[in-house]
């Protein structure tokens, strides 16, 4: 389903840093990997060039049989609208939409009509157990049903791939206990890949194989 | 607080340089065009008053009768009162020369006898006139300045050609004056000459323009002003110098009210685009907030520091906004006395701009305050972030509030009260007005966040079935951020409600003076005594009236003559006329009183037709009587009509020409108005009264066509200052708009992150954003014509006629309106393109990251 091959990323500034350095791993399809490692190792980094928002400065990213790096920027938004959902550790959702319209926004990019928009976005609040945080702005929500709201909009598109860059990082460990459930159940149900970067071990022992990273390369992975 | 400013502000001012540039335009053109006005205002004032001092010499008093002049004998009855040193009578006047490089020259014909005790004529050389019998022989003698004769290269005997009434005519220089007292008076654009020639050149008959008196030592004013009133009677008027100039500055100060408008209107907005800058700097600079509350600084600290940031911002764009108000106070200047000049015949003769410094600092000061003004509830704002949450990424705090009720109902009941109060009887002074004007329109302003919320609802459908998904996002954008949408909403829609209200004064007044024009210009041909309708230097005699009738062709000659007179503290226009000839050939437009009743009042009687705006501000009506001073002594007149007339902001009043030569003792004409026989051409005539009188007289002959032309050249002119102040109301509201779509797009940079990650197109997002910049351009611009609308009817009809007593009927200007619209949308797609593209070229990381 992905494929990572030597991929590495270099910022040049007044130094260069290397926050990756030849990475390569295989996901398959509705495998749910977690990626470990101390802060600064490239983990996110990683992340976000899988998902398309970022691009490597060497190596090459290969979703469902898709070369990410032949892509120009339009192709590369639709992959990352059809195939990937983003769930952030800090929700990202935007402040000025209700629960519900914050779910609907990629069906919106997507251009699906407006009222298999609305029935969508309601049955996936639903999925999420916010049935009542309809027309509710993000400022109005505690942490975990912002997060929840977050899960409901990646999976809007049903993408096959869901990538989660610390789901619970930003939540107390009951409400982060919580969400993981969520997060594991829907995995189950819509039966998505899933590769999440976590400094939980709790989170990272609920997937099947977990990856260890630092300095920028794999180090470690086990089942 | 200066430790913050250095280390924090300086970085902030520098990471959002383009921002905080484009934010400061607005107090800086405020600022500019403040200055310059004022400096032009100074600049006019000041020529104005050094000339007429220089020119005055030692005179403490002078006695003047209005345009028509005062009978020679009136010296003589000066020099007897007590305590009069020296009386000198004084003939001035302002006329072209026939080389255009040279400009005009102010010409005083005095009495070259005694004027040496009045005035200071310090010559070059050792025989200053060489031959002094031979200057009074000569009446084409003329002393100049030294500057006027190295400007142009003439020396003793050289000759200068003037155009005077008697046509074009040669003046020798026999004296060259030192570049000292009188010499410095109209920029050095000045001659002397004799009394008696001055008197013959410029057809004055046996009058003077005025007397000027110097008092003996000790002797003050008080003294001898009594005497002197007794002496002479009604019908003169005795006053100090500097008074006479009063009345001009009192014109200039007119069009500096409209100027001073227009920069009130670009700080103001100015204000705005601070406020909207300084909003979305506390809304990313939470977490910096939240830290520097977290190392112990207080919330006043906190508002300090952004008070301490809109002030240092002031400061930069109030000094720049001198520095720009200097380098445009020049052009300023010349256009201001051009207008003046050619609106109301007065000269004013200035090439240096006179730098106030007090008015300097004034603007300065203005300019910072606007900016503290704006940056107040931002600043505010920031002193109430909630540390804790600013530092917990993800969490939000809403921190301004967007639609209140109050505001609202307050908007509304200024509104209405203002409207109400703006038309009743007790709010009649200008400075009532000017408050009423100003309350509505900070009214109007409140009600900008809940009409605007309003129709970007209503947009929200259209904008979905015509764009799909990027018009429903772009609308949905628009009313789910209110303070951000009202803010840009606010700064376009008082931009372009003050344009309206220009174009509204222009259009009303346009189609009342054209209306007006069908009227009044009605002869086949008009022979006047000056190149220009509006500045009457010279008149002809009656007796060519005679001659005129004798042309063939001519069938009927009507004797104009108008003039300035004194009438509580203002000056309207006496004209007189053959009543009877005019009333044959015209068709006045009354407001009060009937045409048939016209001729048996105003026939060789004291019958009086009023113009609308006379009656206004003076309050007569229909059958009062008035008290005119003339040099025959005061004489009441009644009012036989009110008639529509545009002639003067100061009203006009209509005698028939035997009753004005009666009491002002002149048979003088300053436009001869002629019909022509039936199957006899205009131009025909026209060019044989040239042929006739080309070589004894200077006239101008302009047939109807002509006159029509020159009019709308005239109005064309007058409506000139609106024009600019339209562009400059236009500049204000672009700017307006660029700046805050600019801030508003920087303000959404995680935003578009956001909808990039979430698989959203470029070119979805950049149509989204223009989309979005359309609406509000959209909605600015409703709104602004709604309230141009509101505010345009409400000048025309109320504040207008306070200033000078017409009420225009009300035009609604609608091409102007309707072209606004397009060119809205332009420059709203306009402005949010460059900004766009850069927020679409920021990787979606950063943007995500972007605070």
């Amino acid at each position: 389903m992905i494929q990572v091959k030597n991929v590495a990323k270099r910022y040049e500034g007044k130094r260069t840093v290397h926050a990756l350095r030849g990475v390569s791993l295989n996901v398959a399809r509705g495998e749910m990997v977690a990626m470990m490692g101390p802060s600064g190792c490239g983990k996110s980094t990683l992340l976000n060039i899988i998902g398309g928002l970022d691009r490597p400065s060497e190596g090459a990213v290969i979703i469902d049989g898709t070369d990410l790096s032949v892509l120009d920027d339009n192709t590369l938004s639709r992959l990352r609208r059809e195939k990937i959902g983003f769930i952030f550790q800090f929700f990202n959702l935007l402040p000025t939409l209700t629960a519900q319209e914050n779910v609907a926004l990629p069906l919106h990019l997507a251009r699906i009509r407006r009222n298999e928009v609305a029935a969508r976005s309601a049955e996936l609040l639903k999925t999420v157990g916010l049935e009542d945080r309809f027309d509710h702005l993000p400022d109005e929500l505690s942490g975990g049903e912002q997060q929840r709201v977050a899960m409901a909009r990646a999976l809007a598109l049903q993408p096959p791939v869901i990538l989660a860059d610390e789901p619970t990082g930003n939540l107390d460990s009951k409400t982060g206990q919580e969400v993981l459930l969520l997060f594991k159940k829907l995995q189950e149900q819509f039966g998505v890949t899933v590769i999440m970067v976590t400094h939980d071990s709790v989170a990272a022992a609920s997937c099947g194989r977990i990856l260890s990273m630092r300095d920028g390369q794999l180090v470690d992975g086990r089942e | 607080m200066f430790t913050l400013l250095r280390y924090i502000s300086i970085a902030e001012f520098r990471r959002h340089l383009l921002r905080n540039v484009l934010t400061t335009f607005g107090i800086i053109l405020g600022v500019a065009i403040f200055s310059a006005m004022r400096s032009a205002d100074s600049s006019l004032g000041k020529s104005l008053s050094d000339t007429i001092s220089q020119i005055a010499g030692k005179a403490v008093l002078q006695v003047t009768a209005g345009p028509g002049g005062l009978p020679e004998e009136v010296v003589d009855k000066v020099r007897g009162v007590r305590g009069v040193n020296a009386a000198v009578p004084v003939i001035e006047a302002v006329v072209h020369t026939s080389d255009a490089a040279q400009g005009n020259i102010l010409i005083l014909g005095v009495d070259m006898a005694g004027d040496g005790s009045m005035r200071d004529y310090s010559m070059e050389g050792e025989d200053p006139v060489s031959d002094p019998l031979g200057f009074l022989a000569q009446p084409d003698s003329v002393l100049v300045s030294k500057e006027f004769a190295t400007r142009n290269n003439l020396r003793e005997d050289s000759s200068i050609e003037v155009v005077t009434a008697l046509g074009k005519k040669k003046f020798t220089v026999k004296g060259i004056m030192q570049a000292n007292g009188i010499a410095k008076a109209f920029g050095g654009n000045i001659g002397v000459m004799d009394l008696y020639a001055a008197q013959f050149v410029f057809n004055r008959g046996r009058t003077i323009d005025r007397v000027d008196i110097a008092l003996d030592e000790g002797v003050k004013i008080d003294d001898v002003l009594p005497q002197l009133q007794s002496d002479l009677g009604s019908g003169y008027k005795i006053e100090p110098p500097l008074r006479r100039g009063r009345q001009t500055e009192s014109l200039i100060g007119g069009y500096s009210r409209l100027l001073l408008m227009s920069s009130l209107l670009a700080l103001l907005i100015g204000v705005f685009l601070i406020f909207n800058a300084f909003s979305v700097s506390v809304a990313q600079r939470r977490v910096q907030i939240g830290i520097l509350r977290a190392l112990g600084q207080t919330r006043v600290q906190i508002q300090g520091l952004f008070i301490g940031e809109s002030l240092a911002l002031g400061a930069i764009g109030s000094f720049a906004g001198v520095a720009v108000g200097l380098w445009i106070g020049h052009s300023t200047m010349l256009f201001m006395s051009r207008v003046v000049e050619q609106n109301y015949g007065i000269h004013i003769h200035i090439d240096e701009l006179h730098v106030d410094t007090f008015w300097a600092g004034v603007a300065f000061v203005l300019g910072v305050a606007a900016s503290a003004v704006g940056a107040f509830l931002p600043a505010r704002a920031a002193g109430h972030v909630d540390p804790a949450q600013a530092l917990q990424k993800g969490k939000y705090q809403a921190l301004f509030l967007g639609e209140n009720r109050l505001r609202r109902w307050i908007g509304m009941g200024l509104s209405i009260a203002c409207m109400a109060c703006g038309f009743s009887p007790w709010a009649k002074s200008i400075q009532a007005q000017l408050a009423i004007f100003s309350v509505l329109f900070v009214s109007l302003a409140l009600l900008v966040p809940t009409f605007s919320h309003l129709l970007a609802r209503l947009l929200r459908g259209p904008m979905g079935l015509l764009f799909g998904t990027e018009g429903r996002l772009a609308s949905d954008s628009l009313v789910q951020a209110p303070r951000r949408t009202s803010a840009t909403v606010a700064a376009l829609t008082f931009g372009l409600a003050f344009t309206l209200v220009m174009a509204t004064f222009s259009a009303s007044i346009k189609a009342s003076l054209t209306r007006w024009e069908d009227f009044v210009i009605n002869p086949d041909l008009n022979v006047s005594a000056s190149e220009s309708l509006t500045a009457r230097t010279f008149q002809f005699p009656a007796s060519l009236g005679e001659e005129l009738k004798e042309v063939p062709g001519v069938r009927q000659v009507d004797s104009l003559r108008m003039l300035e007179i004194e009438y509580h503290e203002r000056k309207p226009l006496l004209v007189s006329i053959e009543v009877n000839q005019w009333l044959r050939r015209s068709t006045p437009l009354l407001d009060e009183g009937r045409i048939d009743d016209l001729i048996p009042s105003m026939l060789g009687k004291n019958g009086v037709l009023v113009s609308n705006n006379f009656a206004r501000l003076f309050n007569v009506k229909k059958g009062n009587r008035i008290l005119l001073d003339t040099p025959s002594g005061p004489q009441h007149f009644e009012v036989a009509g009110v008639q529509v007339d545009y002639m003067s902001e100061s009203g006009s009043l209509l005698i028939d020409r035997e009753t004005y030569k009666r009491f002002w003792k002149d048979d003088r004409v300053d436009d001869f108005q002629l019909m022509v026989d039936q199957g006899y051409d205009p131009d025909t005539v026209k060019r044989e009264i040239q042929l006739r009188f080309a070589s004894s007289r200077n006239l101008f002959v302009l047939t109807n066509k002509e006159m029509r032309a020159e009019f709308a050249r005239l109005l064309d002119q007058f409506l000139k200052l609106q024009y600019v102040e339209m562009i400059t109301a236009v500049l204000v509201a672009t700017l307006g708009i660029v700046n805050s779509l600019i801030v508003s797009i920087t303000e959404r940079n995680h935003e578009i992150g956001i909808l990039r990650a979430l698989g959203g197109e470029r070119r979805q997002v950049r149509k989204a954003i223009m989309l979005e910049a359309v609406c509000i351009g959209l909605v600015g611009v409703t709104l602004g014509i709604a309230s141009g609308s509101v505010l345009g009817y409400y000048s025309v009809a109320s504040l207008n006629a306070i200033f000078n007593g017409w009420v225009f009927p009300y035009r609604f200007p609608t091409m102007w309106s309707l072209s606004l619209i397009p060119a809205v949308i332009v420059i709203s797609l306009l402005a949010a393109w460059y900004p766009c593209s850069v927020a679409l070229k920021t990787a979606i990381v950063e943007a995500l990251n972007y605070e």
